[in-house]
Order: structure tokens, then sequence, then C-alpha cells
């Protein structure tokens, strides 16, 4: 049996497995990525998509009538954590609560916000 | 008013030229700079911006091969040894584009509180059902091994954008800006082309109707849904619209960024939703819109289109000239140094693994013959998942 390709099968399969390369170098990348731990202060408008560790204290929670959940989280500045997802949803996290936030900054009419990834109560 | 709009036009123009930068950059830049003490000229300016830009955006796909993800489908069609006839052709269709997208959205004004409302609840459901249809269509209507391939491809570029969005990796200013320049610019200039250079033609009445009422109506549709762009919405309707010549291609684009902006900011004034970067601008500065400004910024919008239109009918001649003149080479080479600077410049290390990954998906969209629609799967897959999940 002859498996042999002609040279552009040859480039063909080599870029498709460069790509198959990248994107797994890409997917080793996303889940390794480091938070940067900063104060609530330094959050600015720059750094929107950044990946963030900040923690708190939890000064105001609002519950909207979707069932979403808005804290208020306070280092001596005070920043909005959107919590949207159902697992955080289930935390036992009540005002007063110290939190540690990983995620992404993000803005939403106009102001910044911290969307979580993972989330430690106390 | 006018003296607003035409600094807007001409701030839009001057991005148009800059491949790579966001006219929602500059509106922004504009609106929080505090030039303008009045917000109302202030939303007046930014919306002119980003209009004018729609247009002009067109430019550098033309000129340097580089698309953002609302004009990379056109670099195909466009960037292959252009002459003068054809860039002027080409810019005469893109300029139709945008006019009609106005047209088809302007009638909406009288009823989008009515429609909207009724559109929202019976469609919200099934959009993403919707898009995993026209996704699966799309791949479906290939013949033979195209149909696994451009799966396959569909698939790639799609789990690039899954695992870049909201990844954290890059800056999300730009976390698209090297895909898009690795999928339609870097893969587009070490193609190998065909030497023969094939003219852009006229497209016929029926052909912009049909593409017209495809930009309408995925226009519409995406405007029921948040967090949806120019690109994503380019998608849906080259999904929908089967095989697009060229010149459809070119004209659909621009109608539909102008329709989107259009029925965004009738969205914004009838349920007060933002739907584009157009309408978070002018909620940024005016709030809450009543039936009288909404009337007023509809009016921006068109008077802003045509004074683009007016300019960029003006500048293809000497534009054109100049194309025909440069040989295709340099333009080439220049073509690559903008990409790379860009990605370089603004995404760094990360940027650039984007930008080769997304360059072998694309080079091998090319070798496989497979439509470059298929590519946006990169922004459709991430979609369909946030939308259905």
């Amino acid at each position: 049996m002859n498996f042999s390709l002609d040279r552009s099968k040859q480039t063909t399969l080599l870029i498709l497995l460069l790509a198959v390369a990248g994107l797994a170098g890409i997917n080793f990348a996303v889940k390794n990525i480091k938070p940067v731990e900063l104060e609530i202060g330094a959050i600015e408008e720059s750094m929107e998509g950044k990946l963030v560790k900040i923690a708190g204290r939890i000064d105001y929670i609002k519950k909207t009538s979707s069932g979403n959940l808005y804290w208020t989280v306070n280092d001596g500045t005070n920043i909005t954590v959107p919590i949207l997802d159902g697992k955080f949803k289930q935390l036992p996290a009540k005002r007063g609560d110290t939190v540690e936030v990983v995620g992404l900054v993000t803005k939403y009419k106009g102001e910044m916000e911290v969307m979580p990834k993972e989330i430690q109560v106390g | 008013m006018l003296l607003f709009t035409a600094i807007g036009v001409l701030l839009g123009l001057g991005v148009g030229f800059i491949p790579g930068f966001s006219s929602n950059n500059l509106s922004m830049l504009f609106i929080t700079s505090g030039l303008v003490s009045s917000n109302y000229y202030l939303a007046v300016t930014a919306v002119a911006i980003e209009i004018s830009n729609s247009f002009f955006e067109f430019l550098s796909p033309m000129i340097f091969g580089i698309g953002n993800e609302a004009t990379a489908l056109a670099v195909d069609p466009v960037y292959e040894g252009i002459s003068e006839e054809s860039f002027n052709r080409g810019i005469s269709i893109i300029v139709s584009g945008g006019l009609v997208g106005i047209l088809i959205s302007l009638p909406l004004l009288f009823f989008a509180d009515k429609i909207y409302p009724l559109f929202y609840s019976s469609l919200k459901p099934l959009v993403g059902w919707i898009l995993l249809f026209l996704c699966a269509y799309m791949v479906w209507i290939e013949r033979g091994w195209k149909k696994i391939f451009s799966a396959v491809i569909f698939c790639m570029s799609g789990l690039l954008g899954l695992m870049i969005k909201d990844s954290g990796l890059i800056s999300a200013d730009y976390s698209l800006l090297p895909i898009f320049i690795g999928l339609y610019g870097f893969s587009s200039l070490l193609s190998k082309r065909s030497e023969k250079k094939e003219l852009i033609q006229d497209i016929t009445f029926l052909e912009k109707a049909n593409a017209a009422a495809k930009a309408f109506a995925s226009s519409m549709l995406a405007s029921l849904i948040p967090g949806m762009k120019r690109g994503q919405i380019s998608a849906i309707a080259l999904q929908a619209g089967g095989v697009m010549k060229r010149e459809e291609v070119l004209f659909i684009l621009p109608a539909i960024s102008l329709a989107f902006a259009t029925l965004s900011i009738l969205v914004l004034g009838t349920t007060g939703n933002v739907r584009s970067s157009l309408a978070y601008d002018v909620q940024e500065v005016m709030g809450e819109l009543y039936f009288s400004q909404t009337v007023l910024f509809v009016s921006v919008i068109a008077i802003t289109a045509c004074m683009s239109s007016c300019i960029l009918v003006i500048l293809a001649k000497p534009l054109g000239k100049i194309m025909s003149r440069v040989d295709g080479k340099y333009l080439k080479i220049l073509g690559f140094c903008v990409c790379s600077f860009l990605v370089v410049n603004f995404t760094g290390f990360y940027g650039i693994i984007l930008a080769f990954t997304a360059t072998c998906i694309g080079i091998l969209s090319k070798k496989l013959g497979i439509r470059s629609t298929h590519l946006m799967g990169v922004l459709m897959l991430p979609t369909i998942v946030s939308v259905m999940l």
C-alpha cells in the first residue's frame, strides 16, 4: 500500500497540525493564566478583560426580580461583583462576610465590575 | 448640529485609514475628553464618528488587506490585484449598501414600539436554535468532502473563539484583533493567489434587494440579542444567504452596519436596551431617549451617511489611481508590516500565538477550498453557546 502524499497535501497536513498545536497551546495558556492580585482602587478602565483577584468585605447585596445578585465588595473602595452564575448563587455569603474573588474586569453602564470565575467566602 | 456631524465624519475618516483602530475607541475617547460641554453635541459627534467609520473602515481591507470583525469578510473580495475600475466599483457598491441599510430600517421608526416587544418575546427563546440551524445549513450545502472540511474549519475557528472569550489572556478591547488579522489578513497575504485579475462587477437590482432583505432580517434578529456585534450579524446574514457573489458580500456588509446602527438607536429609544456600541455611546451621554431625540439621532445617522458617501465617492478616484499604480507586492509587504505591528504592539506574546493559530486555520480553509464565512465560527460558536446555555 502506498501512503505517500504529494507536496500540496503534505503542506496542508502540516498546516493542520500547526493549527491543532496552536489551539492546544492557547488552551494550555488560558487554563494556566494567573490572576493579578490587586486592591479594588487600582482597577481602571484599561484593565477591562484582565483576570484579577480582589479581596474585601460584602457591604451590600442587591437581589433583582430575575434572581441575579449584585454584591458590593469593599476593601476601602467599592466595586460591584455580579453573581449571575447559578453555582455562585448557592454560596452561603451574607453581608459583612469577607470574600476573595477571581474574575474578569468588565464595564457595565460606565461602572467597573469584576465578573467572578472563582469565589471563596470567609 | 451639522458642524458637529461634520467633525464626527472627519474623525471617522481619519480612523478609517488606520487598520485595527476601532471607531468606538475614538468616540469613547471623545466623550470622555471634555472637549465639548454640551451632552447633545457630544452624542451627535459620537454618532457621526461611528456611522462615518462604517463607510470608511472598508478602506483598510481595500488598501492593506486588513479587516476588523465587521469588514473581514470583505478582504477576500477586494484585496487581489485591484484595478482602478474595480476600486471605484467596489466603493460605489459599498456606498449603495450603506445607504440602503439606513433606508430599509427607517420605516421601523414608526412601528418599533409595537414590533420590538412582540418579536422580543416570540423570537428570543429560539435565537440560539436559529443560529445553530443556519450554521448547520451552511455546512450541509457544501458538496462531498467539503461538508466535512467546512465543519472542521467552523469548529476549529469556533474553538478559538470559545477559548479566548472571557479568558483574560489579552485585553478585551483587542482580543479579536490578532484572530481576525490571522484568519483574514495574514492568511490572504501569505496564500498564493491566481495571477488572473477579476474585476468587481456591478450587481443587479434583484441582487441588491435580496441582499438588503438579508441585511434587514439579520440586523432585526441581532438587535433582539444582547452582546451581538456587527461581525456576528454579518456571519448570520452570510450563513443564511448561502452562496453569495463577492459583489453581494460587499453590498451586504455596509448595509448590515448601517441597518444595525439605526435599529439599535430605535431599540434604545423604544425599549431602553443597549444593543450596539453606538447606542451605548448615546446612552452614556444622553441617558433615556425621548421619541423626538430618537428621531433626531436617526436623522444624524442619515445626514452622516450622506456626507460620508460623498467623501468616499470623491476619494475613490484618486485612491483608485494610486492603488492601481502601486505594485501589489509592495502593498502586500506593507499590509504584512502593519498587521505584524498591530499584533505585537497591542496584544504581545499571546497575541502572536493567537494570530499564528488563526493564520494556520485561515490558510487551511483556503487550501481546502472552503468559503471564508465558515471562519466566522470564531464569533458564531461562542454566541450560540452563550445564548443557549
